[in-house]
């Protein structure tokens, strides 16, 4: 059994409960301004104390946990079904199909991720919808290499050929077939993904062009945590990034062990 | 009889850096309902690329010419729909290893009964009866615990059976046999002929069978075509072919086989390389390696010839025919 990776499920599972069951959870309303208790350190009545309008850090945390996570999660989901979409058609296709979206993707890999999320930023708005989007066009192409090469070596294995002759068509068993046996590359890859997006997000969060204040997003909570770093009390940055932290290493980490356990050999 | 397949003047040519090569010389066989043929040849011979050109699944900017007819269709002027049709009820493919050929992360079950219920729109109760029938037929014991198991937890000789399991359950006209007993034991390979040969007889099976094993093709085919460099150079019965071949590639063929009557002796072989349609001088192709080869041999390549009962590719076999006898006989 492998411990490193048992803790990262944990620590994900975890997460996933915080992102569903989260505002509930939280012992105070995490938007409930108090500004005779502001700058408080962990006491009974705020276990992790308060931030610079009073409001109470640890609800803050627990019901920031979805706007944190939810962001990272719509562009792995969307960035994958693309990507991976478009990696398989073109291993399938072959021939100039395939020259094509590979000098495409090319392209894309020259545009940074948190670029593309600014210009989206600045064309439609602050909010969480454009910088996602954004991410997850940047990041297709990182999903789409590593599924293609792992898929045009899958087509060509006896099995694929097998299938056409028993009359199915190509959707059938790129679908039913090939997906399954590749799937793991693509959970992989989509779990790297999600990192990539969570730290890009609380980056643009960071910045106030994504999820708006009062929402408890970790990545805002950061921000807003700078003045009160200046007096003295750094709880607030501090928890939020650890909640990010912890997040994209559970993930990453798990995702090179599964794939570690996938190619037969110990992870580096 | 009337040809459930037809293989006309068959020319495949295929890409070899960036200049088309023929691998496939104008072959021409025909195959009836309820009839068995064997395709033999070396490696290289172009058999396995034959079965592959009926069934159109050749290498991507390969080029076809001839045809190939499945009852009187052109299968290479079938649109996407007919050609998938064809494919999942007309004709089905048994291959040399089944363990390549079955997808590994599924049951034999779903292996078993997915063309049945997604293109021949089976019942999935009734798919599963009739796998469960087809699978006690090819003597495959516990039937009902093998639709649960992946295709890693059985022994090749049961995989295989498996897959002339899956074969069978289409219902097909044609059932093209590509080595299907190569990479299995002796006793497991005579099981598995006669389940082939009993299922031909009593549905009325054309069969091509696709082998480099001569005693083979004489026990289970009535008609042996041999091929070499891409073309057909005898087409016979599978008897005439042991006792009385017509070319000097098949007599040679027939002498390199170990037989009881000449023990203790060394086998004798065919001297030289065996050449692919692409390598092929002009005239025969098999001159290099021909002992009755004379000059005019070089000049022109020969055409099949009607020469009793049978094809031969050979503008000698009147002339050598004795010799021939001969050769293939226990000395």
């Amino acid at each position: 059994m492998d411990i490193i990776a048992t803790i990262c499920a944990v620590v994900i599972v975890v997460l996933v409960f915080l992102a569903i069951f989260g505002p509930w959870l939280a012992p105070q309303d995490p938007n409930a301004v108090d500004l005779s208790a502001a700058y408080q350190s962990p006491t009974t009545g705020h276990l992790l104390g308060t931030d610079s309008s009073g409001r109470d850090l640890l609800s803050r945390l627990l019901a920031g946990a979805r706007p944190s996570l939810a962001g990272p999660f719509l562009v792995m989901v969307l960035a994958t079904s693309l990507g991976a979409m478009v990696a398989i058609a073109s291993a399938w296709i072959g021939g100039w199909f395939d020259a094509v979206i590979a000098r495409s993707l090319d392209v894309l890999f020259a545009l940074p991720g948190l670029l593309l999320a600014f210009l989206a930023v600045a064309m439609f708005g602050t909010g969480l919808g454009a910088p996602v989007i954004a991410l997850a066009i940047a990041n297709i192409p990182w999903v789409a290499r590593v599924v293609r090469s792992v898929a045009a070596k899958e087509r060509r294995l006896p099995y694929i050929v097998a299938l056409e002759v028993q009359g199915f068509s190509a959707w059938t068993i790129a679908v039913r077939h090939l997906v399954p046996n590749v799937y793991r590359t693509i959970g992989a890859q989509a779990a790297l993904t999600f990192a990539y997006a969570m730290v890009d997000l609380a980056a643009i969060n960071f910045l106030g062009l994504g999820v708006q204040p009062p929402t408890p997003d970790w990545g805002v909570m950061v921000a807003e945590g700078q003045t009160a770093i200046l007096r003295g009390s750094s709880e607030e940055s501090l928890f939020a990034s650890a909640f990010i932290v912890i997040t994209v290493l559970a993930v990453t980490l798990l995702s090179y062990r599964v794939g570690a356990e996938q190619r037969g050999g110990q992870p580096e | 009889m009337s040809a459930v397949l037809e293989i006309a003047d068959l020319r495949v040519s295929l890409p070899v850096d960036g200049q088309y090569r023929e691998a496939l010389h104008g072959v021409s066989l025909t195959v009836a309902a309820g009839e068995a043929v064997a395709v033999v040849g070396e490696s290289g011979s172009g058999k396995s690329m034959m079965a592959r050109a009926v069934i159109r699944v050749l290498p991507n900017g390969s080029r076809v010419g001839g045809a190939v007819r499945f009852k009187d269709e052109d299968v290479y002027q079938m649109n996407g729909r007919r050609l998938s049709a064809f494919r999942s009820t007309g004709i089905a493919m048994i291959f040399q290893d089944p363990r390549a050929h079955i997808n590994p992360v599924r049951s034999i079950g779903d292996f078993l009964t997915e063309v049945l219920i997604t293109k021949q729109g089976v019942k999935p109760v009734d798919a599963r009866r009739k796998v469960l029938r087809l699978l006690r037929e090819v003597d495959v014991s516990r039937p009902e615990d093998r639709l649960h198991q992946y295709p890693h937890e059985l022994s090749g000789g049961l995989l295989q059976r498996v897959m002339i399991a899956a074969a069978l359950a289409i219902e097909p006209k044609v059932i093209l046999a590509d080595e299907p007993t190569t990479a299995l034991d002796v006793t497991t390979q005579s099981e598995l002929m006669c389940i082939l040969d009993e299922r031909r007889q009593a549905d009325d099976l054309a069969l091509l069978l696709i082998t480099h094993d001569l005693d083979l093709s004489a026990a289970v085919c009535d008609r042996t075509a041999v091929m070499y460099a891409g073309r057909i150079m005898e087409e016979g019965s599978s008897r005439s072919l042991h006792d009385q071949p017509r070319h000097p590639y098949t007599a040679a063929l027939a002498a390199s086989r170990p037989q009881i009557a000449n023990n203790g002796r060394r086998l004798s072989v065919i001297q030289g390389q065996p050449l692919s349609a692409i390598e092929a001088p002009l005239g025969c192709p098999f001159v290099p390696r021909c002992k009755y080869a004379i000059a005019a041999c070089r000049a022109s390549e020969p055409l099949p010839k009607v020469i009793d009962g049978g094809l031969s590719a050979c503008i000698r076999t009147n002339d050598i025919r004795a010799q021939l006898r001969s050769e293939g006989q226990p000395a």
